[in-house]
Formats: structure tokens, C-alpha cells, sequence
């Protein structure tokens, strides 16, 4: 029952793409990783996108999140196109429209955890507001750990601290290549739920990048990736589906 | 082996080339100097024999000189072709108010000379005189101008040779009657076709055995070796100086060298580790940061040979020496090589050495654990602790008392407060930083996140900064120093001789006089003493009453008792006491009154016989170190009347005033050479540190910072090191060259100099200003690498 109120919210797209295309390497031994994708991402939608290794998965994720430049195509965030904008404008959408989380934390290490969590409002020159931070970080158990710097945090904590500090700014659409993928299954279950969670409850758009059949579980949507092109998009994926998909495509 | 360590520095050169630098820049400076004063030295030895340079065989004169009479007789002797006296004089040769110092030689024979004319042609009679290119071209003159040369009839200029040039001293040839020279030094002698220089040499020792006493003949090149040998002494003097500073050089080149291998090696500890996992032993490690270090000290140093040849030549084109050739003295230069390559060597292995010593499981922290760190930094703490409590007990000793060991004390204690506090830099370097931060921290995220990232190896910040330390702090010791002791004596100078010119004349001061020195640009204030004349054991004084010319020009001193007559200096033949009509007057040493003049006091003057005159004149300068003003005020004053002069402090005020820049100027050019190597010890840190932080700055990128705001952070990093170092510095600088003077001032018997500490504001902060800006150079690449890094390489997980 859940999941028919969570599909009724669903209104507007948070992010989508058109005609999507990357292409490395020189004309002699082009690599092509995406290949004309498009795709929209509804808001407040939690995406899994799947496929096998080399299948294109990090390179589409980078194209979305402006970190990386499309060969052609488009790609849309709220209203601005990525692919048509110059590097600094991207940056700025990147700064104040993307939250990223990694699989290798990437935090900044003379930074203490609350620093590392404001940094992106910072960067902005946005004030913080308390009551956001307050809520993020206690919803995520952070509390006692903000004075820290992450050589004293575990790998879960660096990750949720990592969380924190991609949802503190309300962005558009969170990018998350493999969360999950450094960190134990009790931890990374909890953190899944916690994803989930911010999708439902408070509308946030996720688009996270991944291997495990288990963890496309938690997503409300499934892209199957080959070869650069989407092949399959589950609705409310379960473990075996996906599972059962992949096997499908890779015999 | 060999291949691995060529193709790591093939492969990274960029992480090398701070190495490179430091290395060239440094025994570049040794050879530059090595080279140059040899070449130098070549030509001040071949300039002062160059009288000789065409003759066979020389004849130097005994204790009383050789006549014309003896020359002649020396030139009858057997084999001999023709003999030239050698006679020369020192001059001043002024034309209009430009003045050139020279040698002037005196009535050569043309078969004895030795420059090319380019004009005109030697003198043939009294009162020509032919000068050296360079003579002409700054005094300004050509054929036909006239030139003054010492007191007597001004010379007409009839040719102009190309001689040698020379920073110091110019050349000029002059036709005078042999009579007026007596005695000449030496007597140069051509030989016939076939004539055996030996058999003529003792020929003519026995012909001039009655007219020339102590007659010693030498060949001419015997007597071109030892004038060489001569001039060594001086020059060693100034080459020992100079190494001083090349010392200087090559230790902060060592700081950053050692910097640059401790970075290296922690970026590299992987590398090695593999090494070793694929089977090399420790010390097949250790080899190869050995060779690696060997070949970049090499290059750096064969580098450094070329840019120090270049530097001697163009500074031997500035002093003429360049005239000779340069002369090289392999030896030095095989020195300074092996220099470079040692100090490489020791400043790569011992980071080596302690890197091979760190644990397995520690080598995978690019950061010490903390414990180790606390280890550390306990032992350093208390080492420095001792080195600069040592330093202040010093320091201490040195202001008590007034000997000579005050000197001893200060010196001591400045070495080791200098190692105290460069040992110190990883304590307080960081927290200066961190300092810094706070007080940045309403500057933005980047300004914060740069000074946190500068802080964050203490050990790298500290070594970075303390190499600029000590060179700035070098240098701004010595500008402190040398400011301050010219102050000082220039204070002293004002005291004591508070005048610049005083000048009395035969009959009283000239009318018009008085104001035609007031006019003159540069004279701040004329002041005319009355007097009288007056006989004092039967030779004619001025009397003259100087109060109100003291209480005018705001010249100090008590007023002169109605009993005293005060003099200049109160000679031997000056008398104790003297009367004339009925004023009985006691002598007394005074000043500034000139010859033949004595101060009273005015009730004296009064009762004095004879009339009222204008008995002389004060001058008081503006800047009593200006040159010009000075020689126009001479002449402003000499315009009716020749008068006698009293020139007081103002002479030696401006000599001491252009010594004083000129050292300045220099040191500061020889210490610059260290504060270079350590800005590019800066951004060798930066350019390291920013290829490990590679992914960092991938990550700020991704979370939307500016390539501008990355760039603007290196550059922040860059100035907060040079800042911290030449803070540190200068406080060091100002601290160490107060406590050296006042140690010398105490040392000086009397202690009549009272210390002010002065400092030229253009050279010490266009000094830190010139670093800034140099480190915001050294910024510039590293910030390039950093802002070019790809935000997707932050997701790359290796
Ligand atoms: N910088 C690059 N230059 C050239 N080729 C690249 C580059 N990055 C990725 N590729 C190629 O593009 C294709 C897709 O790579 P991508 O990293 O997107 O795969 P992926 O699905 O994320 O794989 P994995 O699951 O292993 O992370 C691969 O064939 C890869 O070799
Ligand atoms: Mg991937």
C-alpha cells in the first residue's frame, strides 16, 4: 500500500536526459559508454541504476551530474541544460542543485565533520541553517561525532557524515556511485533504509549507481544498463527480479 | 639498478626540478664567485703591471729611487735598446663637477706604450694630457676640452686612448720636465735583437751600483707574477667574504632539498614498499635514492658551473675586467661541483635514513601516528628549550658590562638562538598558521580551507618556512644592522660636528658673499660671526663671538667663559694663556673656528681692541650628505676670495652614508640569492603537496568549487608560508642586529655612540614584498595542476 501513495506523489521530473552520448578515445578505438540514452527521472524518485561491470553505469551517472562533459545529448536539471552551459555555470549547478555521495567517503581530512557536512554551503556563501543541519544530523545519529575529523571516524560514520553532507544542501538530485560498496552489510542495509526513507518521506530525488541485486532492492525504479544502452527499467524492483533480469541479458 | 634511477627522474621531472634549482642556484653562486674574483683579481694584477706589459726586463729602484741621470746610464749599458723611468701619480681629474679618479703616467716613450690611441695623440707638451675612453666618457669631454687635474693649470685633452677598463680608477698619459720627478720607482728596459736577458740584467746592476743603491733587475714577466701574487691577499680576503654568503646559500638549499626528498619519500613510500615486495633489500633501496640523489646533484651542480660563468662574465664586462679574459681556476670549480653533489647526497639520505627505519605498518600513513609524533616532539622540545634558554643567557651576558667579550656573547648567542628557533619551526610555524586561519576565517570557506591545509603537515610547513627564515632573517639582520650603526654614527656625527663648512678669510668675509652662499640649492642656513683681529705672539687671529650663530643654526654647547679663547684644536704651538691689551684668556679646545680664529665671548669680543668685522661664515646643509651641495657651497664661498675652509662632518657623512648603501645593496644581492632558493623551496612544497592532494582537490570541484577558488586557494597557501617565514624572520632579523650592536657599541671603549635602531623601510619591506610576490608566483603552477584536475577523479576508487 506504501508504494502506491509513494508512485501517486510523483508529479514532475527532477532530472532527465536526451539522447545522451559519450564517447572515449580517439576516432581509431572510440569507446562508446553511453550510448544515446533518455531518460527522465521523476522527483522524489529513488533510481537504482544496474548493470555489468563496463556497462556504462559511472560514465551516465558522471554525464547527469555535470561532473563529466556528454559527446551530444542533453541533459536537464530543473531547467538548466548541462550540456550547453559553460564549465563555471555547470560548476555552480553542481555547487547548488547536486549532492554526490561515494563509495570512498571522499572526506576532507583537515576538515572536522560538521566542516565537512557545510563545506558545499560554504563554497556557496549560503548561511547554515541550524534547524536543517540539527535535523540531518540527528536523523543520521551524527550528534556526538561533529567535532571529529574522519581519520577518528569508522567507515560507516565517514559514509553517513558523507550523507549529511550531500543532503544538507536540498538539492535537486543526489548522485550515489556504489555507497554501499566499503561498507559492511549491517551498515549498508542501514544505510539503504536511510535512503529510502529521504525518498519517500521528504521527496528527495536519488539516483544511485550499483552491483548488488539486494540494494536495487531498496530503489523504487531499476535502469538495467548493456553496452551503454538501457535495457531494461523495472518498476519497484525486488532482489529477484533484478537478479533474474541480469542473468536474462548476460546469457 | 642504474636504468631504475634514470628513468624515476626521467619519468617525474617535474617533482625534481625544485631540486635542480636549489642545487644549480647554489653552487652557481660559488662558482660565480670563484670565477669572478679570479678574473678579477687577473686583471687588478695585470692593470697595476701594465706599465711593464712591453718591456723585457725591469729595474727596481732601492729606498731612494731612481734618477733621471741613473736611467740614462742604465740605458748606455750593452744590449739594452731603450729604458723608460716608470712614473705615475694618483689624481682626482674634475671637469665641470664631474670627477674621475685616475693613474696618470707620466712622459712615456713611444716605444713603451701600450694602449692604442682611438683619437688625437699622446702629450708632447706641459699642459696636454691624453685620457682612457672611459675617462673621456664620463667626464664628458673630447680633443680640445679642458680637464683639471689636482691643484695648478687646467690640462688640454690632445688624445684618447683604449685602454683596459676599471670600475675604480681610469687611465691618463702627461707630458711633464723629467726635474719634477726626481725619484722614480722603477725603470722599464727594452732589450737589443739578441741580447741575453740574464748577462744584461747583471750588466746593468753593476753600471747603476754608485747612482742607484739596492738596484734589484727582474725580468718583465717575473715582475707581472709577483705583482699577481700581490694583489691575492686582498682578494682572498673578499673571496673568503664572499663564500660566507655561498655557505649561507648552499644551507638553505639544503633545507629544501631535504624538504623536497621528505616529501618524495612519503609519496613514494608505496612505490618502495612494492620494491621491497617484489624482493629488494633495504639497502638496494636506500641505493637507489643514493644514485638518484647522486644524479640530480650532479646535473643540478653542472647546471649551476654554466650560470656561473655566465654571472662572472657579465659581472667582469661591469668592472672591465673582462678586458684580460676570464680566468678560471678548475680546482675551485671542481669543488663547488662536489659540493652540489654532497649536499645533495646528505640532504636526500637522511630523509632516506629515516624513512627506512619507520615500521611496515607506520610506512602506510602518509602522517605520523601520534605517538610518534609525541616522541619526537618531546626530544625536540627540550632541545630547543635548552638551545634558547642558552641563547637568551647569552644575549643577556652580552648587555652587561662593557668589554670586548660582549662581542663574543652576542655572536654565540645568536647561533644558537637561530638553531633554537629554526628547531622550534614545527611547533610554532603551525600554530602561527592556524593563527592565521582564525583570523581568515570570516574571509570564506577557501581562505580557511587554504590555512588548514598549510598547517596540516607541520614538519613540511615548518621546514618550508624555516629556510626563508633564515634567509630573511639573514638579511634584515644586516640591512638592520648597517642602518642602524649609520644612524647612529650620523647622529653622532650631527652632535659633534653640528656644521657642515665654516670659513674665515684674510680680511674679513667678502661683502656679498654671505648671500650669494645663501642662494646656493642645497644650504639651509648662513650665519655670519662677528669679530675682531687680534695679535697673539706677533701673528694675527680672529676674534669672534659665535653665540648667536649657535643659538641660529641650533648648534649646542655651554657659552665660553668670559676667561677663554676657544680653538679649534689647541696645538703645540698655540699658548696656554695669553693676554692682549688687558683681556688675560686661557686656551681651550673648541671647534669648527677654522685656522688662525678662536671664539670668545661676547662681552670679551667687547673689550677687545680693534674694530667690529664680519670675521666668518657657517654653513649648515640640508642634507649635509649631498655632494653637490657641498662643492657649489666651496665654490659659492671661494667666488670673491679664496677663504680658509673648515669642512666639518658633512664629507664624512656622505662618504659613510654611499659606503653604507653600497654594502647594503650588496648583501643584499649575495643573502637574495638564499631567500630565492627558499621561495622556490615554497612552491616545490606546494607542487608536491598539491600532486598528493590531487584527489582533493577532485572532490572540492565536484562539490562546485570555482577553478578560480582552488587557484586562489594554492595561492593563499603560498603567501601564508612566506608570510609566517618572513615574519619569523624579520622579528629574528630586527632582535639579532639590536643585540649585535649594542653589544658592539658597548664594546667600544668610551661608548660615545649612542644606539638607534633604524631600518630603511624600502629595502626591508621591499624585501618581504618582492617574497610575497615570489611566492605568488611559485603558486601559479601548482594552482594550474590543481584547478586542472577532473571532478570525476574524486569517484575513481583505486
Ligand atoms: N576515461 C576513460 N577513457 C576511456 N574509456 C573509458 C573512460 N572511462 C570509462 N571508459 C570506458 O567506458 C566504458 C564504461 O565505463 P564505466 O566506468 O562507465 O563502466 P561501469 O558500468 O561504471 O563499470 P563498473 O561497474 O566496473 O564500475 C568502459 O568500457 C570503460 O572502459
Ligand atoms: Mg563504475
Amino acid at each position: 500500500m506504501e508504494r502506491t501513495t509513494a508512485v501517486t506523489v510523483i508529479t514532475h521530473t527532477a532530472c532527465a536526459t536526451r539522447h545522451l552520448t559519450k564517447i572515449y578515445g580517439s576516432t581509431a578505438e572510440q569507446v562508446v559508454a553511453v550510448d544515446d540514452v533518455s531518460v527522465d527521472i521523476a522527483r522524489g524518485s529513488f533510481t537504482a541504476i544496474m548493470g555489468p561491470s563496463g556497462s556504462g553505469k559511472s560514465t551516465l551517472m558522471h554525464c547527469m551530474a555535470g561532473l563529466d562533459r556528454p559527446t551530444s545529448g542533453q541533459v536537464l536539471i530543473g531547467d538548466d541544460d548541462l550540456a550547453a552551459l559553460p564549465e563555471r555555470a555547470v560548476t555552480r549547478v553542481r555547487r547548488d542543485k547536486v549532492g554526490f555521495i561515494f563509495q570512498a567517503f571522499n572526506l576532507l581530512p583537515t576538515l572536522t565533520a560538521e566542516q565537512n557536512i557545510v563545506l558545499p554551503l560554504e563554497l556557496a556563501g549560503r548561511r547554515v541553517e541550524r534547524s536543517v543541519l540539527d535535523a540531518v544530523v540527528d536523523s543520521l545519529g551524527l550528534g556526538d561525532r561533529l567535532g571529529h575529523r574522519p581519520s577518528q571516524l569508522s567507515g560507516g560514520q565517514q559514509q553517513r557524515v558523507a550523507v549529511a553532507r550531500a543532503l544538507v544542501t536540498r538539492p535537486e538530485v543526489i548522485f550515489a556511485d556504489e555507497p554501499t560498496g566499503a561498507l559492511d552489510q549491517k551498515t549498508g542495509t542501514r544505510l539503504l533504509d536511510y535512503l529510502r526513507a529521504c525518498a519517500r518521506d521528504d521527496g528527495q530525488t536519488i539516483i544511485m549507481v550499483t552491483h548488488d541485486a539486494r540494494a536495487a532492492a531498496y530503489a523504487d525504479r531499476a535502469l538495467m544498463l548493456l553496452d551503454g544502452r538501457i535495457v531494461g527499467d523495472l518498476a519497484q524492483p525486488t532482489a529477484e527480479a533484478v537478479t533474474g533480469f541480469l542473468g536474462a541479458v548476460a546469457a | 639498478m642504474f636504468r631504475h634511477a634514470v628513468s624515476e627522474l626521467r619519468l617525474h621531472p617535474g617533482r625534481f626540478i625544485a631540486t635542480l634549482v636549489a642545487i644549480a642556484i647554489s653552487v652557481g653562486f660559488i662558482v660565480a664567485i670563484s670565477v669572478f674574483i679570479s678574473t678579477e683579481q687577473n686583471g687588478t694584477g695585470k692593470a697595476n703591471s701594465m706599465a711593464l706589459s712591453t718591456a723585457d726586463l725591469v729595474a727596481v729602484a732601492g729606498d731612494e729611487g731612481l734618477s733621471a741621470e741613473a736611467a740614462e746610464l742604465i740605458g748606455t749599458v750593452d744590449g739594452v735598446a731603450a729604458v723608460q723611468r716608470v712614473i705615475n701619480a694618483s689624481a682626482e681629474v674634475t671637469a665641470g663637477d664631474r670627477t674621475v679618479f685616475a693613474t696618470l703616467w707620466v712622459n712615456q716613450a713611444p716605444e713603451f706604450r701600450w694602449a692604442e690611441l682611438a683619437e688625437g695623440a699622446y702629450p708632447e707638451a706641459p699642459g696636454e694630457i691624453t685620457v682612457a675612453r672611459d675617462m673621456a666618457d664620463k667626464l664628458g669631454v673630447g680633443l680640445g676640452d679642458e680637464v683639471q687635474a689636482g691643484p695648478g693649470q687646467p690640462l688640454t685633452v690632445v688624445g684618447i686612448t683604449r685602454d683596459a677598463r676599471s670600475l675604480f680608477t681610469s687611465t691618463g698619459y702627461l707630458w711633464q720636465p723629467a726635474d719634477e720627478f726626481p725619484a722614480a720607482g722603477a725603470v722599464a728596459i727594452l732589450l737589443a735583437e739578441d741580447a741575453d736577458p740574464s748577462a744584461v740584467a747583471d750588466e746593468v746592476v753593476r753600471a747603476a751600483d754608485g747612482v742607484a743603491p739596492g738596484l734589484t733587475v727582474q725580468t718583465a714577466q717575473e715582475y707581472r707574477d709577483a705583482a699577481l701574487v700581490a694583489t691575492t691577499g686582498d682578494f682572498d680576503v673578499f673571496k673568503n667574504l664572499l663564500l660566507a654568503f655561498a655557505v649561507i646559500a648552499v644551507l638553505v638549499g639544503m633545507i629544501t632539498i631535504a624538504n623536497t626528498f621528505t616529501i618524495l619519500l612519503a609519496q613514494r613510500r608505496r612505490q618502495l614498499g612494492l620494491l621491497r615486495a617484489v624482493g629488494a633489500s633495504g639497502s638496494q633501496v636506500m641505493g637507489r635514492m643514493v644514485l638518484e640523489s647522486l644524479l640530480l646533484g650532479l646535473a643540478g651542480s653542472l647546471v649551476g658551473v654554466g650560470l656561473g660563468f655566465a654571472v662572472a662574465a657579465a659581472g667582469s664586462a661591469v668592472t672591465g675586467s673582462w678586458y684580460w679574459g676570464l680566468t678560471v681556476d678548475w680546482a675551485e670549480v671542481g669543488l663547488a661541483v662536489l659540493v652540489g653533489v654532497l649536499a645533495t647526497l646528505i640532504s636526500a639520505v637522511v630523509p632516506s635514513v629515516a624513512a627506512a627505519r619507520v615500521r611496515p605498518l607506520e610506512a602506510l600513513q602518509a602522517v605520523p601516528t601520534e605517538a610518534q609524533a609525541r616522541r619526537a616532539g618531546a626530544v625536540r622540545a627540550v632541545v630547543c628549550g635548552l638551545l634558547i634558554a642558552g641563547g637568551v643567557a647569552l644575549a643577556v651576558l652580552s648587555q652587561v658590562g662593557r668589554s670586548e667579550m660582549n662581542l663574543v656573547y652576542a655572536a654565540a648567542s645568536g647561533v644558537l638562538l637561530t638553531l633554537g628557533v629554526l628547531g622550534a619551526a614545527p611547533f610554532f610555524v603551525p600554530a602561527l598558521l592556524r593563527l592565521a586561519g582564525r583570523l581568515a576565517g570570516p574571509a570564506g570557506p577557501t581562505a580557511r580551507l587554504a590555512l588548514k591545509n598549510s598547517a596540516r603537515n607541520p614538519r613540511r610547513a615548518a621546514a618550508t618556512a624555516s629556510a626563508l627564515m633564515l634567509a630573511i632573517g639573514l638579511i634584515v639582520t644586516l640591512q638592520i644592522a648597517l642602518t642602524s650603526a649609520r644612524t647612529s654614527a650620523m647622529d653622532t656625527i650631527d652632535r659633534e660636528l653640528p656644521l657642515d663648512l665654516s670659513a674665515t678669510y684674510e680680511s674679513g668675509v667678502p661683502a656679498g658673499t654671505a648671500d650669494a652662499v645663501r642662494a646656493v640649492p642645497g644650504v639651509a642656513e648662513v650665519a655670519v660671526l662677528p669679530g675682531k683681529v687680534v695679535e697673539v705672539d706677533g701673528a694675527s687671529y680672529f676674534a669672534v663671538d659665535d653665540h648667536a650663530a649657535r643659538l641660529d643654526m641650533g648648534v649646542e654647547a655651554e657659552p665660553i667663559p668670559d676667561t677663554v679663547a676657544r680653538f679649534d684644536e689647541v696645538g703645540p704651538d698655540t699658548p696656554a694663556t695669553f693676554a692682549i691689551g688687558d683681556v688675560e684668556l686661557t686656551s681651550e679646545t673648541g671647534e669648527l673656528y677654522g685656522w688662525r680664529a678662536f671664539g670668545v665671548s661676547a662681552a670679551t669680543l667687547d673689550r677687545l681692541p680693534g674694530q667690529m668685522v664680519d670675521a666668518a661664515l657657517w654653513v649648515k646643509l640640508t642634507d649635509r650628505t649631498d655632494a653637490t651641495a657641498i662643492n657649489r657651497a666651496i665654490a659659492a664661498l671661494a667666488a670673491e676670495e679664496q677663504p680658509d675652509l673648515s669642512n666639518s662632518g658633512a664629507q664624512m657623512a656622505g662618504i659613510l652614508e654611499q659606503v653604507v648603501g653600497v654594502v647594503i645593496l650588496i648583501m643584499t644581492a649575495l643573502l637574495g640569492v638564499a631567500v630565492l632558493i627558499a621561495v622556490v623551496g615554497v612552491g616545490n612544497t606546494l607542487g608536491l603537496s598539491v600532486l598528493e592532494r590531487q584527489r582533493e582537490s577532485a572532490l572540492l570541484r565536484a562539490l562546485g568549487m570555482q577553478r578560480g577558488q582552488l587557484q586562489l586557494m594554492l595561492l593563499i597557501e603560498a603567501l601564508a608560508l612566506v608570510l609566517v617565514g618572513a615574519l619569523v624572520g624579520f622579528a629574528a632579523g630586527i632582535f639579532f642586529a639590536w643585540l649585535g650592536l649594542s653589544a658592539a657599541f658597548a664594546a667600544v671603549p668610551g661608548g660615545t655612540v649612542d644606539l638607534r635602531l633604524a631600518m630603511d623601510p624600502a629595502w626591508t619591506f621591499g624585501l618581504v614584498g618582492v617574497c610575497l610576490a615570489a611566492a605568488a608566483l611559485a603558486s601559479v603552477l601548482p594552482g594550474r595542476r590543481a584547478a586542472g584536475a577532473t571532478p570525476t577523479e574524486a569517484l575513481a576508487v583505486d
